[in-house]
């Protein structure tokens, strides 16, 4: 394949492979519970996950080795333990949570209980996972994942006053009837969207996956700092859909359905179409991401061999543990939990949970011992230690908040 | 000693000029260990020292296994991880031992100068006969897909 | 570790206490009001969303039948747990009255609207509409009066 080629698709992948469950659920929630008030914690945390994936994605084409496979070496047995078993429990909910937005999306189609469509999307994705080689599966939802556009599309035929939304925009207040807790609690689930740290262990062992290598490293560069912005983009769409229909009414979004009428206003049934096969694409592509994060993270802190592109038979325990992730998160989602609740939880936790993913990728992309001088520039270590405040801060005050707001209600 | 022989990394096999220090915490422990054709045999777990008296202790093994890795963590995550492991296996299990001569390089990882001890591969080989192997397509790569 | 453990079981204690927890004042009533209201209302207005774009065509059945179900189930679950707090006093009664009754009326308002879009009965989707438009504007005065 060509350069450009392999350019432009990794581009659009990384566009559509952007949102999850949880940027469509956080997103459209705060659009119509907030207006665009919160709008500025989008690119705060596209800045954040741009910078910190282009560290992981270093470090994995120079040394040839996922972040987290080094995080033990650097941190030790202890603290690696203490972080992979806080990082699988939320990565698991996270699993859980996108299994059951693909099976809301299928039920919009169809009208059949979700709970029905949970072991389908369950056995789906496995099989996925078992058979579809690792760039075809990134490609596919990744540029399936394009059809949110529509969301952009509907917020323009929607005509709002851009002069009064970027007002909004830039009033970062609560509006009436709100206080400031549950406005900084949704603050911190819309920051946890957009970081969403299971991306991330994803992308660096995806990187060993696809054997990138140094030569690999502007084109994975361009794909980040140019693709994950765009992405942020139709985050950016979606609350402010939200935030222009929605939030006028008094409709507050719980289900998956709220979230699209935006488009099913402005677009009718083909919009109706396209956004729910962006919803598709989105929550099954990230269910593929999550559940491989977890595999990927704890093989590598055992040793055991991992990957998709080794026979599953030289990977016994890897596929055994995937397989035990698929069902585990299968059976969270069919205790009836409603997954729109589970994707608040698993989002406002990933958001306290930040530091044990940032961390040791900032500490592994400072040693020279694995990366020469690619190390960090002082640049990005001086913003790179901002996000690290940041990120320690939203991690202490994630759970005061929750309990103060009780969740946000 | 042979050069590129585990030896020369250890520090009590002098070659010729100084013997060559080597810190186990850093350039041993949590490292991965891959045998003699690269295939992931698991993490450096622990090493064993040992000596006899009135001489210099002796890097005698690498210990791998989960099993081994219990007695390293301290607090109550290490209590739980040992019993919880304790109940898993067989009692009198001792974990596995890689002699330091037959490792060939210890830095970025341990790679070996043979095939893995047999007893690493035990639960590898019974999820693969019990459970992977019997699920059509376990035996295809991803390439083979394309 | 220990400590972390009891945080967790304290978390799950506030959240379910936060849940069902009972209402001793007459303003910490009208907070509970308040929040049956904000729910209700998003209910009703989705409805009357969903109704728009049901006489226009403009979405397929599947889509307006789940739609419609996700939010008749919260407006009845709203319903059933606002109708088992107690008023802690007489002065609550009215105020309580007025909530029930609206409650009462969103739900029927979604199930008419639910028949009407599962028969393709659009005059029947037009009177539920109309319903459920004129319940949410009083919601939202109820709303507005409970802040």
């Amino acid at each position: 394949m060509n350069r450009l080629t392999s350019f432009t698709l990794g581009f659009l992948t990384a566009i559509g492979g952007f949102l999850d469950i949880g940027d469509i659920v956080a997103n459209s929630l705060v659009g119509a519970r907030f207006g665009m008030s919160l709008a500025w914690v989008i690119p705060v945390g596209v800045i954040g996950v741009c910078l910190f994936s282009e560290m992981a994605g270093r470090v994995t084409a120079v040394s040839g080795r996922p972040v987290f496979d080094l995080v033990r070496e650097r941190l030790g047995a202890r603290a690696g333990l203490a972080n992979l078993l806080a990082s699988s429990a939320i990565t698991l909910l996270v699993f859980a949570a996108e299994i059951g937005g693909v099976a809301l999306a299928l039920e919009l189609a169809s009208s059949v209980h979700y709970l029905l469509w949970v072991p389908v999307v369950g056995f789906l994705v496995w099989a996925v996972i078992w058979r579809l080689p690792f760039e075809r599966m990134e490609r596919t939802y990744g540029l399936l994942g394009l059809a949110m556009v529509v969301f952009a599309v509907a917020l323009w035929r929607l005509g709002p006053d851009w002069g009064a939304l970027w007002h909004d925009a830039l009033s970062p207040a609560p509006p009436s009837g709100e206080d400031w807790p549950t406005w900084w609690y949704y603050a911190i689930a819309v920051f946890g969207a957009a970081m969403s740290p299971y991306a991330v262990v994803f992308f660096s062992s995806g990187g060993v996956e696809e054997r990138w290598s140094a030569r690999d490293l502007t084109l994975q560069r361009l794909n980040v700092f140019f693709g994950f912005p765009l992405g942020g983009l139709l985050a950016l769409s979606l609350m402010a859909g939200a935030a222009v229909l929605l939030h006028p009414a008094g409709i507050q979004v719980d289900h998956l359905s709220q979230a699209t009428l935006p488009v099913v206003v402005s677009l009718g049934k083909v919009g109706l179409v396209i956004a729910i096969v962006g919803f598709f694409a989105c929550t099954f592509g990230a269910a593929l991401e999550a559940g491989l994060a977890t595999g990927y993270g704890v093989a590598q802190y055992f040793g055991w061999s991992w990957g998709k592109s080794v026979r599953p038979v030289q990977a016994a325990r890897f596929h055994t543990l995937l397989l035990a992730t698929v069902l585990a998160g299968t059976a969270i989602v069919l205790t009836t939990l409603d997954p729109v609740k589970v994707t608040e939880y698993a989002i406002v936790l990933s958001a306290a949970a930040l530091p044990l993913t940032y961390l040791p990728i900032f500490i592994v992309a400072n040693d020279r011992g694995y990366l020469g001088d690619r190390v960090n520039s002082r640049f990005t270590n001086i913003v790179a230690t901002v996000y690290l405040f940041l990120v320690l801060l939203v991690a202490a005050a994630t759970l005061p908040l929750m309990l103060w707001t009780k969740a946000g209600q | 000693m042979n050069t590129g022989r585990g030896g020369d990394d250890t520090g009590h096999g002098a070659g010729p000029g100084l013997p060559r220090v080597m810190r186990l915490g850093f350039a041993v422990l949590d490292r991965q260990i891959l045998d003699v054709d690269g295939v992931a045999v698991g993490k450096v777990d622990d090493v064993e020292l040992s000596w006899e008296e009135g001489r210099r202790p002796v890097l005698s093994a690498l210990l791998t296994d989960t099993g081994a890795l219990g007695p390293r963590l301290s607090g109550r995550l290490g209590r739980t991880w040992r019993t919880l492991l304790g109940r898993l296996r067989p009692s009198g299990d001792l974990p596995v031992r890689i002699p330091p001569d037959q490792v060939h390089t210890f830095t970025p990882a341990t790679r070996l100068t043979r095939p893995a001890p047999p007893q690493t591969r035990v639960v590898e080989d019974w999820l693969r006969t019990h459970l992977i192997e019997r699920i059509p397509g376990g035996g295809h790569a991803d390439s083979d897909g394309q | 570790m220990r400590r972390t453990s009891s945080a967790v079981v304290a978390l799950s204690l506030l959240l379910v206490a936060g849940c069902a927890g009972p209402v001793r004042t007459d303003a910490g009533y009208r907070e509970k009001a308040n929040q049956s209201a904000l729910h209700l209302l998003s209910a009703a207005r989705t409805g009357v969303a969903l109704a728009d774009i049901a006489r226009k065509g403009d979405a397929f059945t599947p889509y307006l039948e789940t739609s419609v179900g996700d939010v008749e189930d919260d407006a009845l679950a709203v319903r059933s747990s606002f109708a088992t707090l107690q008023p802690p006093t007489p002065v609550s009664d009215p105020l309580r009255a007025r909530v029930d009754a609206l409650a009462e009326h969103t739900t029927h308002g979604l199930a008419h609207l639910r028949i009407g879009v599962r028969r393709g009965d659009m005059d029947a989707v037009a009177r539920a509409r109309a319903a459920l438009l004129l319940t949410g504007d009083r919601l939202d005065r109820v709303v507005e009066g409970t802040r």
